[in-house]
C-alpha cells in the first residue's frame, strides 16, 4: 500500500476504485502518486496537529488489525470486536461496533496544556453515532516518521483483515502564522477537475416514498442547489460612497435644516445625505453593514468616542404622508447597537477606519422597500469631534425562509 | 409556438421545508419533491437587484444653490445633464423600477447673461436601452417632483423642515413596452439575454436625495416547440421528444411523471453558473460640486502609476482592510462550485466570477481589486471618445454574506496620455455551463 509522504499536505484523500470528480479545493496542484492523491511535496506541513482524519470502510464482525497509522504516534486499529484509537502507543478510545460501512473520525487539537482528541464512529447500517472525547496523556505527538500508512503492516501493527477503505482522509489544518497566501493565489488559470477511482460510495443511491416516487439523489442535489439558488440575486443594497470626503457630522450640528434627530436612544444625528431607499429582496430579514468612518477634532486636542448607529425604518420621520392614505404606515425603525470611533484618523494620518455594525433587523414599508440611514451621537461636549461616513455597505443576509436554518449557506 | 410562462411576481416559498429532502440520511417522501419544483420555479421572485444609486451620496449640499436670487448665473437651464450611466444584465423575467427621494425643485434660469429666469422647474430622466435576442428599443421615464413654495425656490429653512420636504417618487413601471407584462408574445421577446443601458439625467433645478434603480421580477417566458429556446425541464415525459434542458425552469414538474430527476439537478446546477448579484456602480457626478455640466466631469490621471480612481487621498502603503471600498460580501452566495466550493480556500477565501465594465476615454487601465492578488484590468484606448470597456473575471470575497470583502478601482494612463473615468459597474459574470 501507498502511502502520503510526511511533507504532503495534509487535505490529501485517498481515492479507491470507481470513478469520482474532485470538485473540492483539495484538487490544487493535485499530483496522482500511485492511487494516492496529494499535493507535491513542500516543506510547509507536517503530520503535526492540528488535524483529522477520516476513513470510510466496512468494518465485520472477525476483522482485525491496522487500519491506519501514523507510525508510532498514533493508530486506528480493530481488536477482540473494538475500533481502538491509539496516541503515543496508549489506548485513548474504544468503541464496540455492528456489521457495516463505517466512517472512522480522530481529530486532535492543541489546548494551553496539552491537547485533546476527539474519536468519532458512524455507522451507516443503523444510522448510530459513538463520539467519545478525550484528553492525551501526555504532550502532543510530534513529528518523526515520515509515512502515513493504510492498511499497512508498520510498526509492529497487524495486517488488516477486511475490506479496503473507500477514502481516506486528512482534513484542512490551521495555517501558520507565517502562511500568508492561499494556494489559489498561485493559480493563474481554474486547475482542471481531476479523475480518480473509488468504490461505490456509502450513500443512498434511492429512496421510495410512502407515494411510490423515486427521490434519489438527484432531487437531494437539487432541494439543496435550490436553496442555495434563492440566495443568488441577492445584492448589496448599499454600496455607498462619498464622492470626496463627504458631509461631516458635527456637534452642535450647525445646518439644522438637513438634521434630523434620530428615532431611538441617544442624541443621535441623521443628515439628509445619508438616507439609503432601498428593495428589499423577498425572505430577507436582516442585513449586515459596515461603515469607513472617519473622525477628526478640530481643535486638534484628543479624540473622544463618536457613537455610530445604522437604522432600517419603514418610513422617514417627517416624510409628509396622508394618515391612512396609500403609503401610511407606523414607524417602525430598527438599529444596530452603537459603534465607536476614537481615533483622530487626519492626525493619525489614515484615511478613517472600517467599521463593522453587525446585523441589523430590515423593517419594510409597504412596496418592500426600506429606508437605510446612519447617525452619529456625539455625547462629550467639547464641540470638536466631527466624523464623516465615507463608505457604507448594506449586504443581506440569507436568514430564514423556514427551510433555511444556517445563518449562512 | 407553444408559449409557457411562470408568474414570479410573488415567490413561492413552499410552506413544508425542503430540509427533510436536502439534508440527507432521512427517507424521501413526495411533497419534499413537489416543494423543489414550486420552489425551482420561482427562484427568479427573489430578484430586486439594485442596478444604480445616485443622489447626495454622502454629500452636504446640492448642486442647486439655497435661496440665491436667480438670474445670477448660479441656476442651470431646463436641458437635461447626464449624471449617471450603467450597463448591465437583466436577470431573466425581470423589468426595471426606480424610486426618487427629492426634495422640491429650483429656480432654472438661461445659460447666458443676463440669464434671464426660466421658472421653478425639476425632473429626473431615466432612459433604458433594451437590447434582446430579437430586438433592441429605447424607453424613456420621467419623474417630476413639486417645485419650491420657498424664497427664490430655496429650501425649507426651519431646523429638520428638509426632512418633512422629502418626496417619494416612484415608477414601478420600467418596460420595454407597454404591454410586455401581460402580452406573453411581448414577454417572450425579452424574458431571457437581455442588456440594459440605464441612463440617468437631471433636468432643470433638481435636489436629489437619493435614486435607486432595481430590477423588479414579472414573468419569465419560453418558447418550448423551437430548438433556439430549448423546451423546459418539466416535461411530462410521455413525449419522445429528447432535447437539451431549459436553462430556467418556466413550469411545475408534474407529479405524473416524477423521473424528471436528473433534469431538474440539471436546471439547478445551470441556475447557479446563470444568475448572482449586482455589485454596485459609480459615477464620477458629485452633487456637491456647484455646477452644471453637461455631463459629470470625469476622473482623470496623466500618471503612469496607479491610484484609486474614486478618493483623491494619497493612499500608498495602506493595508486593503483599511481603505474604502464597495462590498463583494454578496459574493459569497454566488460563488462557483468549480472554482470555489461552499467552504473553500481554508474557510478563508472565495471567489466570485464577475463582469466590470467602466466607461471611459483616453489610454489607460482601470483596475478593480478584491484583493492585492486579486485584480481585473480594464484596458481602455478610446481616445477622444467615452465608451464602455468590459472585462470578466473573479474577484476575491468571504465564504459567507456577513464576512466583509470589498472591491476597489484603481486606474493609471498609459502611452503617455490622460485617462478619463465617468462610470464604473461590476456584477456578477454570467457562467454558462
Amino acid at each position: 500500500m501507498p502511502a502520503i509522504d510526511r511533507l504532503s499536505k495534509p487535505d490529501s484523500r485517498l481515492l479507491l476504485l470507481g470513478s469520482i470528480v474532485d470538485v473540492s479545493q483539495y484538487r490544487t496542484n493535485l499530483v496522482d502518486q500511485g492511487g494516492w492523491w496529494n499535493e507535491a511535496a513542500s516543506s510547509r506541513t507536517d503530520w503535526s496537529i492540528p488535524w483529522s482524519v477520516q476513513v470510510d470502510i466496512e468494518i465485520v464482525a472477525g476483522n482485525t488489525g491496522t487500519i491506519i497509522d501514523r507510525v508510532g504516534l498514533w493508530r486506528i486499529d480493530v481488536a477482540a470486536g473494538v475500533i481502538r484509537f491509539f496516541v503515543n502507543g496508549v489506548q485513548v478510545a474504544g468503541h464496540t461496533f455492528a456489521d457495516g460501512m463505517h466512517i472512522l473520525g480522530l481529530s486532535l487539537w492543541t489546548t494551553p496544556v496539552g491537547a485533546r482528541a476527539e474519536s468519532t464512529i458512524y455507522n451507516f447500517a443503523t444510522a448510530a453515532w459513538d463520539i467519545q472525547h478525550f484528553d492525551l496523556p501526555g504532550p502532543p505527538p510530534s513529528p518523526g516518521a515520515t509515512e502515513l500508512a493504510v492498511m499497512a503492516n508498520a510498526g509492529g501493527a497487524s495486517q488488516w483483515t477486511g475490506d479496503d477503505p473507500n477514502t481516506v482522509r486528512v482534513g484542512r489544518r490551521a495555517h501558520a502564522s507565517t502562511e500568508t497566501r492561499e494556494d489559489f493565489v498561485l493559480e493563474q488559470v481554474p486547475p482542471p477537475s481531476t479523475f480518480g477511482e473509488s468504490k461505490t460510495q456509502a450513500l443512498p443511491v434511492e429512496t421510495v416514498g410512502d407515494q411510490g416516487h423515486f427521490t434519489g439523489p438527484a432531487y437531494v442535489s437539487a432541494g439543496d442547489a435550490t436553496i442555495a439558488n434563492r440566495r443568488r440575486l441577492r445584492s448589496p443594497l448599499g454600496a455607498e460612497r462619498a464622492p470626496n470626503y463627504g458631509y461631516e457630522f458635527q456637534e452642535p450640528a450647525p445646518i439644522l435644516e438637513w438634521v434630523q434627530n434620530a428615532k431611538g436612544p441617544g442624541n443621535y444625528q441623521w443628515h439628509l445625505g445619508h438616507i439609503y431607499y432601498r428593495p428589499i429582496p423577498p425572505g430577507v430579514q436582516w442585513v449586515t453593514v459596515r461603515a469607513f468612518l472617519r473622525q477628526r477634532v478640530a481643535s486638534g486636542g484628543p479624540a473622544l468616542p463618536v457613537h455610530w448607529r445604522v437604522w432600517s425604518c419603514n418610513a422617514l420621520p417627517n416624510l409628509e404622508q396622508v394618515v391612512n392614505g396609500p403609503d401610511w404606515q407606523p414607524l417602525t425603525c430598527f438599529y444596530t447597537p452603537l459603534q465607536d470611533t476614537n481615533t483622530d484618523h487626519m492626525l493619525a494620518g489614515q484615511l478613517g477606519e472600517w467599521v463593522d455594525f453587525g446585523r441589523l433587523k430590515v423593517s419594510e414599508d409597504g412596496y418592500g422597500l426600506s429606508y437605510f440611514l446612519i447617525g452619529a451621537n456625539f455625547d462629550d461636549a467639547d464641540d470638536q469631534q466631527r466624523g464623516a461616513v465615507l463608505d457604507l455597505t448594506i449586504d443581506p443576509l440569507p436568514t430564514p425562509f423556514g427551510d433555511e436554518q444556517e445563518a449562512a449557506p | 409556438m407553444t408559449i409557457r410562462y411562470r408568474d414570479i411576481q410573488t415567490p413561492d416559498v413552499p410552506s413544508n421545508p425542503l430540509h427533510n429532502l436536502a439534508r440527507g440520511l432521512r427517507i424521501g417522501k413526495e411533497y419534499p419533491v413537489r416543494n423543489v419544483s414550486n420552489a425551482q420555479d420561482t427562484i427568479f421572485g427573489h430578484g430586486r437587484r439594485v442596478l444604480l444609486r445616485e443622489g447626495l451620496k454622502m454629500s452636504g449640499a446640492f448642486a442647486v444653490p439655497n435661496g440665491t436670487p436667480p438670474g445670477t448665473g448660479q441656476y442651470p437651464d431646463q436641458a437635461a445633464r447626464e449624471i449617471a450611466r450603467v450597463k448591465a444584465k437583466l436577470t431573466p423575467g425581470h423589468y426595471l423600477a426606480w424610486t426618487v427621494l427629492s426634495l422640491p425643485s429650483g429656480p432654472t434660469e438661461e445659460q447666458i447673461a443676463p440669464f434671464n429666469y426660466l421658472g421653478l422647474f425639476g425632473q429626473y430622466r431615466l432612459t433604458v436601452t433594451w437590447v434582446g435576442p430579437v430586438a433592441t428599443v429605447v424607453t424613456t421615464h420621467t419623474l417630476e417632483p413639486t417645485t419650491s413654495t420657498q424664497t427664490n425656490g430655496g429650501e425649507a429653512q426651519a431646523p429638520s423642515s428638509n426632512w418633512s420636504k422629502i418626496e417619494r417618487l416612484a415608477d414601478s413601471d420600467v418596460f420595454p413596452a407597454p404591454n410586455a407584462n401581460f402580452d406573453i408574445t411581448e414577454l417572450l421577446k425579452w424574458s431571457q439575454a437581455v442588456e440594459v443601458e440605464l441612463l440617468l439625467e437631471y433636468l432643470g433645478a433638481c435636489r436629489p436625495v437619493d435614486i435607486c434603480v432595481y430590477e423588479r421580477p414579472i414573468r419569465f417566458a419560453a418558447d418550448t416547440d423551437t430548438d433556439d429556446l430549448p423546451t423546459p425541464c418539466h416535461t411530462t415525459g410521455g413525449s419522445a421528444k429528447v432535447q437539451l434542458s431549459s436553462p430556467y425552469p418556466v413550469e411545475q414538474f408534474s407529479l405524473t411523471d416524477p423521473s424528471q430527476g436528473s433534469k431538474q439537478v440539471l436546471v439547478s446546477a445551470q441556475l447557479q453558473m446563470r444568475i448572482g448579484p449586482h455589485f454596485g456602480n459609480v459615477s464620477s457626478h458629485n452633487e456637491a460640486n456647484a455646477s452644471f455640466p453637461k455631463a459629470p466631469p470625469p476622473w482623470s490621471r496623466v500618471a503612469a502609476t496607479f491610484a484609486e480612481l474614486r478618493v483623491p487621498v494619497a493612499l500608498a502603503g495602506a493595508a486593503l482592510a483599511n481603505r474604502p471600498g464597495a462590498s463583494v460580501s454578496s459574493g459569497s452566495t454566488c460563488q462557483l462550485v468549480r472554482v470555489s466550493g461552499r467552504v473553500e480556500m481554508r474557510e478563508v477565501n472565495a471567489a466570485v466570477p464577475v463582469c466590470a465594465r467602466v466607461y471611459a476615454q483616453g489610454e489607460g487601465v482601470v483596475r478593480v481589486k478584491g484583493n492585492d492578488y486579486s485584480e481585473i484590468n480594464l484596458v481602455v484606448n478610446s481616445p477622444g471618445v467615452y465608451a464602455w470597456v468590459e472585462a470578466t473575471g473573479f474577484l476575491r470575497c468571504g465564504i459567507y454574506a456577513d464576512d466583509a470583502s470589498w472591491f476597489e478601482a484603481w486606474f493609471a494612463a498609459t502611452g503617455g496620455g490622460q485617462i478619463d473615468v465617468r462610470y464604473l459597474s461590476v456584477e456578477y459574470e454570467e457562467n454558462k455551463p
